[in-house]
């Protein structure tokens, strides 16, 4: 059980830092989202069942941080998280590539995943609108965010892996 | 042995997982759409607010000193001084414009609308701080510090120095979740100021404003200001929303399309009012800034 410990101290930074600290740094109303860089994390190192869970309840909590419907980053996220969990098994190659690559896939793919379900249940406007100012962004920033953290946060959730160079986490 | 325990991947090829979370997902959603204000998911939202609001406090008050070097910095082109103060003094102009134009419009129309206007008390009003930002990019909701230990209740328009902010959305004793007028589940009805014209100011994803269904033979103007309507009660008539930056229209369209700007500078506004007491009760009371 001691394995999941270093994932919930992550996943409860992560959700300080989205309440306390990513609204200030929006770019044009772009927020990044820690809480989304942690699971992917999670996923990648510990499987896609922890990267469901994980999902499911950062999402949860983004939900119900806003004003919308609740439910849909729940929905997506848990997807998401399940789905990048299944690369974990080949992150076995010293690198920052895969993961990084895998953080803008999955962020993109939440997005638009999130922009559909608001369209289909009437609460957003144009996707290509949207795709262009909040999604696109949104995933370049969540990259750009996970090239800085991805290091410490693997070194944090494979800790019982003993492993000491930061070259060798990815 | 150990070694390939640890180095085996874990937590694959459990598909019930992601199942049971996906029907988790969709009850939350669907009992969301379903319940009152009072169910269980609305109850946990007005939880979660309660306890984010003092890391939302720190972040804002930790922050501080940041935004303002940022702020320096933007305005490091010109002199500051000269920037900020010339700033506040347009906002103030316009404002007052706004203010001093419609004020002659008013006093041209007949007489029921003055008497109605002097039947009705000033409006209540709460001053209140932003504690909390939006913390996610779809997402067109601050936080202020104020709740239904201050009267403050669900529908009660927020205003800050420009006009229009939002509408209060959520409340718990001590804080209020405010939708903006640019989020993209917003619309306020309005009136063009230069001509009446009705129509619909609707945010956007992108945080930016739109005035829609105006009809085409009243198209506004760049620099029409235009007001709150007072219709269905939900805003007090006559609050300034925002400035028509762009008109475009062609013959196909059945409407104009135009851009709108707020007079806020909402990424920068810290101090709001909540006007109490403009939402109607069950029981009639209240729409006193009808």
């Amino acid at each position: 059980m001691n394995k999941f410990i270093p994932a919930a101290i992550a996943l409860a930074a992560a959700a300080v830092l989205q309440i306390a600290l990513a609204p200030y740094l929006a770019i044009f109303g772009v927020v990044p989202k820690f809480l989304f860089v942690v699971v992917v994390v999670i996923a990648l190192t510990e499987g896609s069942v922890a990267g469901c869970v994980a999902g499911f309840s950062a999402g949860l909590l983004l939900d119900l941080l806003g004003a919308g419907v609740v439910g849909p980053y729940a929905l997506v996220m848990c997807v998401v998280g399940y789905l990048a969990g299944m690369l974990q098994a080949n992150l076995f190659a010293e690198g920052w590539l895969l993961p990084v690559t895998t953080v803008f896939v999955a962020s993109l793919g939440t997005e638009i995943s999130y922009g559909v379900i608001l369209s289909v249940i009437g609460l957003s406007g144009s996707f290509w609108h949207s795709l262009f100012t909040v999604m696109l962004p949104g995933a370049v920033y969540n990259t750009a965010l996970a090239l800085v953290t991805y290091p410490w946060l693997a070194r944090l959730l494979r800790a019982d892996r003993g492993v000491k160079s930061l070259g060798r986490l990815a | 042995m150990k070694r390939l325990e640890i180095d085996a991947p874990r937590g694959t090829g459990r598909p019930v997982v992601l199942v049971v979370a996906i029907i988790v997902a969709l009850a939350i959603t669907t009992l969301w759409f379903r319940e009152g204000t009072n169910g269980p998911v609305h109850t946990a939202r007005r939880a979660v607010m309660l306890v984010s609001e003092p890391f939302a406090a720190v972040g804002t008050f930790v922050t501080s000193p940041l935004r303002a070097a940022g702020q320096w910095l933007g305005s490091a082109t010109v002199s500051r001084t000269d920037y900020a103060s010339l700033k506040a003094e347009n906002v103030k102009l316009r404002v007052q414009l706004a203010q001093t134009t419609e004020e002659l419009l008013q006093s041209r129309r007949t007489g029921p609308l003055t008497a109605w206007a002097s039947q009705n008390p000033g409006m209540k009003k709460v001053g209140a701080t932003i504690i909390a930002r939006p913390t996610d990019s779809w997402d067109g909701t601050v936080l202020i510090g104020r709740g239904t230990s201050s009267g403050v209740r669900i529908g009660d328009p927020v205003i800050a120095a420009g006009g229009l902010l939002g509408q209060v959305v959520e409340v718990t004793a001590f804080d209020a979740q405010v939708r903006l007028i640019t989020a993209q589940d917003s619309g306020v009805s309005v009136i063009v100021q230069r001509d009446r014209a009705p129509g619909i100011v609707k945010g956007a994803v992108d945080r930016s404003l739109s005035l829609d269904f105006v009809d085409k033979s009243k198209t506004p103007k760049v620099g029409d200001m235009l007001l709150t309507s007072g219709l269905g009660r939900v805003f007090p008539a006559d609050l300034i929303v925002g400035q028509v930056t762009g008109v475009s229209s062609s013959r196909t369209d059945l409407f104009p399309e135009v851009s709108v700007a707020s007079l806020i500078d909402l990424d920068d506004v810290e101090e709001v009012l909540v006007l109490t007491g403009t939402v109607p009760t069950a029981s009639g009371q209240g729409g006193g800034g009808e």
